[in-house]
């Protein structure tokens, strides 16, 4: 559900795992505040624990299955999630420009910024003068955008 | 330069124009005065199209309130939205809406009330989408689309006004309430409203619509825009007063009221919280309104106008300093870190339960006294009062999941109250949340209304309203302190926190058959059947043909020729013999 | 009349000489101004000269095509900066022009349906002249063939009226009434196809999606515009036969007009997109002809002009991001907001006028259709909901796909809208929202 690992494929233990990681989530959700919520998850905890010697394959998928379940059927109906992180309310809210797009705003714009741009444009000479210390000069072609 | 910002220009303009209003909205009720303005477009075989312009004692005050909200938000997002890039891109967005909403107030007429209605629509369209995230797409979506609806209902009203001879609604509510076509243009006229005012069929856009910026909830998602379809309906009400679609919207409504209310109590997103607060109060507002009750309706919507903008703000302050985590279950305890911002959330708290002698108890109040003497049946009775309870149970919760409890932020914060310019702005609607409703009350009503019940029945609204309080601090402290087996049930509790499934309805449930429809469309017909009879269906026969008489013609023609020849000369040797014996 | 056509045919040498490209452009708004500053009686056609003329269902259309060629010129700039064979180019459009021009003015049947015929070799010169990928040459044979097909049963139309009556000119037909139903299908089956009609419409997508920016405009701007003024022209030979037979043509364009806008859903090309919506738009203005009233006429007209303006200003807008993006896909051309946020404003303004928001033409133009359609049988109403609601719904698609959200980081140089193409919207969205301040001379003019 939430991580889909590398290729799909998942050991017993890794499943197990995911399970766990889900359930804390889960119970994150349910009991807000630190304390309770810390002995929901040892309580939980144990109830992992005391399968864990298990070593019948067959019984311990069954008993991850069973976990699957019951997670499903007690899982929050509004999970508690992080703002920025994905599913949360500000998550991608504002869209990262790259670099390049500074070089297309308005010169009024760009006035606005005199120091940062000042030195950008000093920056970029650097740049070409060191790319062309290292490939030799561009040939001037006509250049439509 | 700070001083000649897009917002304070706004400001003033808009504050300046609200108090205008207030004076001219004093004048008009004290001499009882109704001015129309009409501006004709054209008029043709006995129809005439014009842009009205309608001031009354309700279009002026609805104007000043909506002028005095607008003008504070704005205020209030110079601070809110001080980090945002596109701040004038915003604050204009904004201005457009307010310039709507005015445009729709003062219409009286079918035709132009859609330059406001249509405007409502698109303007709060791009407010929803303002943040780049998929959620707020979606939620701009679902909006539109919602609004849409009523849009078109509109619109097929005035195809049928058309028999009218003129659009000027304003003129036929009287005289023309027991015909047939009136009968066609109240329902869809009811239709419209509902979608504007989110009730239950369409009510699932309204929580959605909480992805944009704080400042456009308080404005437009709480006092203004959800409020348009509400305006309509008590434009139209003489001529729905009598109707069987108005017991049908009572219906609808009370449920809107009770299903939003239950809904709050399952949700832990602040904002939506009070999204479902202000669905609640609509439906209130509609039910009202359907059981004959214009000004009632008219004096919740101002009075509701005030404080949940207000709670909205305190919730957008809250929301900015959290670092835009909106999740009840992170707060707790903050009251001993902003006080001031923490007060005008409880006064604005108080007045949304009714509370005596703030905003919301003049109005809620007497609403509630007359569906107690009016002659309703117990179900509807009952999701009054209960409703009525609802609104004080999540409004307790939310105050102890916000205020009472422990701090349960993140290890790192910043809490502050020294925000001013939120602070002034939440402050002028906190005055207006204390005070609008004793002075509504004073003005607009020109005698008081009777009320004459027993003493329990008159009671009852505290009593629902205690055990509602007490329902929700019990609720809330178990909640968070110990095992909630209440919502252990996925079903049930996703059924009544998802809005009774009404989300999913009218966005899975319903586009996936109409976007599969038009891809079969477009497979079966477009590249299918049309290409097949018209297109290259054509082209293939004839090629087909074409093959097949090169194929005589150029191949070996000479052969076949000859072949043929040889067929031909036997054929008619064949029918001389016949005919030669037949003679 | 005479005076706007030689204009024309002086403007032609003027194409053939080197860096005239804007020059022609200026010259053709200066006729512009001419052209507007014509005396227009309502009713009749007036400033007759030989068998030119024109009354005010021309006079807009007229008035529309110059406007449409000029903005043409203005937003295939790339083509003169490329040298991509401007004076042809040039040529060609002036000699469209007159085609449209001569169409939209001329008096006698005949010779409309000749001029009608030719402005469509200029158009197919476009599309396969100047047109982006190799599969042109199929768009261009679909248009040519599927408008040519059904154009020929509307020679022989003509000539059996002629034979008939002695008399094909066009203003004379009000006293005509055929009662035939073989002539009343040869008569307007050129016009439905050039429409185009549900069923007959797929030459449009095609040709647009093959079409240059220009190509695209006159298509959608006045091509389309071509079937509407011949059925507003021909259909009043046939009230009889209309009563009984227009409703066949009412019901596919409407049903038509429903699934062409949930087509509209599933196109990831955005011209293609904005080509079944103009066939959408254009199915609601053969349903208000074919109801043969006033407010469906009007409301024809309207709509015709407006959605002119209005799917010709799309075109551009998908012509700019095509400039920039060379794609023309849906899932490269995102979240354009972060990027040109001036235009945003401008696809938002252009793409609320193609749903009908006030105060467009498109929306009286609307309200006039559905005010034919539900008074000519009231059941239509829940077509026209579906089909106004769901142009909303893919305008609304259009825009915020477009618009909103993360971009293609694909991307690795850009430029900004220059002030050329917020000039050419700007041409584009003025009269489209402005004229509603003169809606009667929309309105009466017949």
């Amino acid at each position: 559900m939430a991580n889909v690992p590398f290729l799909g494929l998942k050991t017993h233990s890794q499943k197990v795992c995911s399970l766990f990681k889900r359930t804390l989530r889960n119970l994150e959700a349910f009991y807000d505040r630190r304390n309770v919520y810390r002995y929901q998850a040892v309580l939980m905890r144990e109830r992992f624990d005391k399968n864990a010697q298990v070593k019948d394959m067959r019984v311990a998928t069954q008993l991850l299955k069973q976990g699957e379940e019951e997670l499903f059927l007690q899982q929050h109906s509004i999970p508690r999630k992080f703002p920025l992180s994905p599913g949360g309310v500000a998550y991608e809210r504002v869209v990262q420009s790259p670099d390049w797009v500074l070089d297309y705003w308005h010169p009024l714009e760009k006035a606005q910024y005199p120091e940062y741009f000042k030195r950008r444009e000093e920056r970029k000479k650097e740049f070409i003068a060191m790319w062309e210390k290292e490939y030799g000069k561009e040939e001037k072609k006509d250049q439509h955008h | 330069m700070q001083k000649f910002s897009i917002c304070f220009i706004s400001f003033f303009v808009l504050f300046s124009f609200s108090m205008i209003n207030i004076f001219f909205f004093s004048y008009f009720v004290m001499n009882n005065l109704v001015y129309i303005l009409e501006w004709e477009l054209i008029s043709f075989s006995s129809m005439s199209i014009v842009m009205s312009i309608l001031l009354d004692w309700m279009s002026l005050l609805f104007m000043m309130f909506v002028s005095l909200i607008s003008s504070v938000v704005i205020f209030y997002s110079k601070s809110y939205m001080s980090s945002e890039l596109n701040l004038n891109r915003f604050i204009i967005l904004v201005l457009l809406f307010v310039f709507s909403m005015i445009l729709l107030i003062i219409s009286p007429n079918i035709i132009s009330i859609l330059l406001g209605w249509d405007g409502l629509g698109l303007v709060s369209y791009c407010l929803v989408i303002y943040y780049q995230n998929i959620k707020s797409y979606n939620a701009g979506m679902l909006t539109a689309l919602s609004n849409r609806v009523g849009d078109v209902f509109i619109l097929m009203v005035i195809s049928w006004m058309m028999n009218y001879g003129s659009w000027n609604y304003f003129f036929y509510l009287d005289f023309m309430v027991n015909d047939y076509m009136m009968m066609m243009i109240s329902v869809m006229i009811i239709m419209a409203a509902m979608t504007k005012s989110a009730q239950i069929p369409f009510s699932s856009w309204l929580p959605a619509a909480m992805a944009a910026p704080t400042p456009v909830s308080a404005l437009v998602h709480s006092s203004t825009l959800v409020t348009a379809g509400v305006y309509l309906l008590i434009r139209f009400n003489s001529l729905l007063i009598d109707m069987f679609f108005f017991k049908v919207l009572l219906l609808l409504s009370g449920l809107t009221m009770f299903m939003a209310g239950i809904s709050a109590n399952y949700e832990f997103d602040l904002k939506k919280i009070i999204a479902l607060s202000t669905l609640s109060q609509l439906g209130l507002m509609m039910s009202i309104l359907s059981m004959g009750f214009p000004d009632l309706a008219f004096f919740h919507l101002l009075t509701h106008a005030m404080f949940k903008a207000l709670l909205f703000m305190c919730a957008g302050v809250i929301i900015h300093m959290m670092n835009d985590i909106q999740d009840i279950r992170f707060m707790g305890g903050i009251s001993n870190f902003i006080p001031l911002t923490c007060l005008c959330l409880n006064v604005s708290n108080m007045a949304l339960c009714g509370i005596p002698f703030l905003a919301g108890f003049y109005s809620k109040d007497l609403i509630l006294e007359m569906v107690s003497m009016s002659n309703l049946n117990f179900f509807i009775f009952l999701l009054y009062y209960v409703s009525t309870g609802l609104t004080m149970f999540y409004s307790f919760r939310l105050t102890m999941y916000l205020m009472i409890n422990d701090f349960n932020l993140l290890s790192v914060y910043n809490l502050y109250d020294e925000d001013y310019v939120m602070l002034k702005s939440m402050f002028t609607l906190m005055m207006m949340s204390v005070l609008s409703g004793s002075m509504l009350m004073w003005s607009i009503f020109s005698y008081p209304y009777m009320i004459y019940l027993p003493l329990n029945i008159k009671l009852m609204v505290i009593y629902v309203s205690i055990l509602g309080a007490f329902l929700g601090y019990l609720m809330s402290n178990m909640n968070i302190y110990s095992m909630n087996k209440y919502l252990k049930s996925y079903n049930l509790s996703s059924f009544l926190c998802l809005m009774w499934f009404m989300p999913n309805l009218s966005t899975y449930g319903l586009n996936f058959y109409f976007l599969n429809y038009g891809q079969l469309m477009l497979k079966n017909i477009d590249m299918g059947w049309s290409e097949f009879y018209s297109g290259q269906g054509l082209v293939l026969i004839l090629k087909n043909y074409t093959v097949f008489y090169s194929f005589f013609q150029m191949n070996n023609n000479f052969k076949i020729y000859l072949f043929s020849f040889v067929l031909w000369v036997c054929f008619l040797m064949m029918f001389m013999m016949i005919y030669l014996n037949s003679l | 009349m005479m005076k706007f056509l030689m204009m024309m045919i002086f403007m032609i040498p003027l194409c053939f000489k080197k860096n005239m490209f804007w020059m022609v452009q200026m010259m053709l708004f200066l006729m512009m101004y001419f052209f507007m500053n014509l005396m227009i009686n309502v009713m009749y056609y007036c400033n007759l000269s030989y068998m030119y003329s024109c009354d005010m269902l021309s006079y807009g259309l007229i008035l529309l095509s110059i406007w449409i060629i000029i903005l043409m010129l203005m937003s295939s700039e790339s083509l003169y900066k490329m040298n991509f064979y401007p004076n042809f180019f040039m040529f060609n459009l002036i000699m469209l022009l007159i085609m449209l021009f001569l169409t939209f003015s001329v008096m006698n049947l005949f010779m409309f349906y000749l001029f009608f015929e030719s402005s469509l070799i200029f158009t197919l010169l476009l599309i396969i002249g100047w047109g982006y990928q190799p599969e042109r040459i199929q768009a261009g044979m679909y248009f040519l063939f599927y408008t040519l097909f059904a154009s020929l049963p509307l020679l022989l139309g003509i000539f059996y009226i002629f034979n008939k009556m002695n008399y094909i000119m066009i203003y004379f037909m009000k006293f005509f009434n055929f009662n035939l139903y073989l002539l009343y299908f040869s008569m307007i089956m050129a016009f439905l196809v050039k429409m185009p009609m549900y069923f007959v419409h797929l030459w449009l997508p095609k040709a647009h999606v093959e079409a240059p920016v220009s190509g695209s405009m006159i298509l959608a701007g006045v091509m389309l515009k071509l079937g509407g003024y011949g059925l507003l022209r021909v259909l009043i030979l046939f009230q009889k036969v209309g009563l009984k037979l227009n409703i066949i043509f009412i019901i596919i364009s409407l049903l038509g007009g429903f699934y062409l806008s949930l087509k509209c859903f599933c196109q990831v090309d955005i011209k293609s997109l904005i080509a079944y919506s103009s066939v959408a738009h254009m199915s609601m203005v053969i349903g208000g002809i074919m109801t043969m009233n006033y407010w469906g006429f009007i409301g024809s007209y309207i709509l015709m002009i407006g959605h002119g303006l209005c799917s010709s200003g799309m075109f551009c807008l998908a012509n700019i991001n095509y400039e920039r993006l060379h794609s023309r896909s849906l899932y490269i051309n995102k979240g354009m907001m972060s990027l040109m946020p001036s235009m945003s404003l401008w696809w938002f303004l252009l793409m609320s006028s193609n749903m009908a928001a006030p105060p467009s033409l498109n929306l009286m133009g609307e309200i006039s259709l559905i005010n034919s359609l539900v008074s000519w049988c009231w059941l239509s109403m829940f077509l026209l909901m579906l089909i106004s609601f769901f142009s909303a719904g893919y305008s609304l698609y259009l825009y915020s796909y477009i618009q909103h959200g993360k971009f293609y980081l694909g991307i690795y140089s850009f430029y900004m809208g220059l002030s050329r193409e917020y000039l050419l919207l700007m041409l584009h969205w003025l009269p489209l929202n402005i004229l509603i301040m003169k809606i009667d001379y929309f309105m009466i003019w017949f």
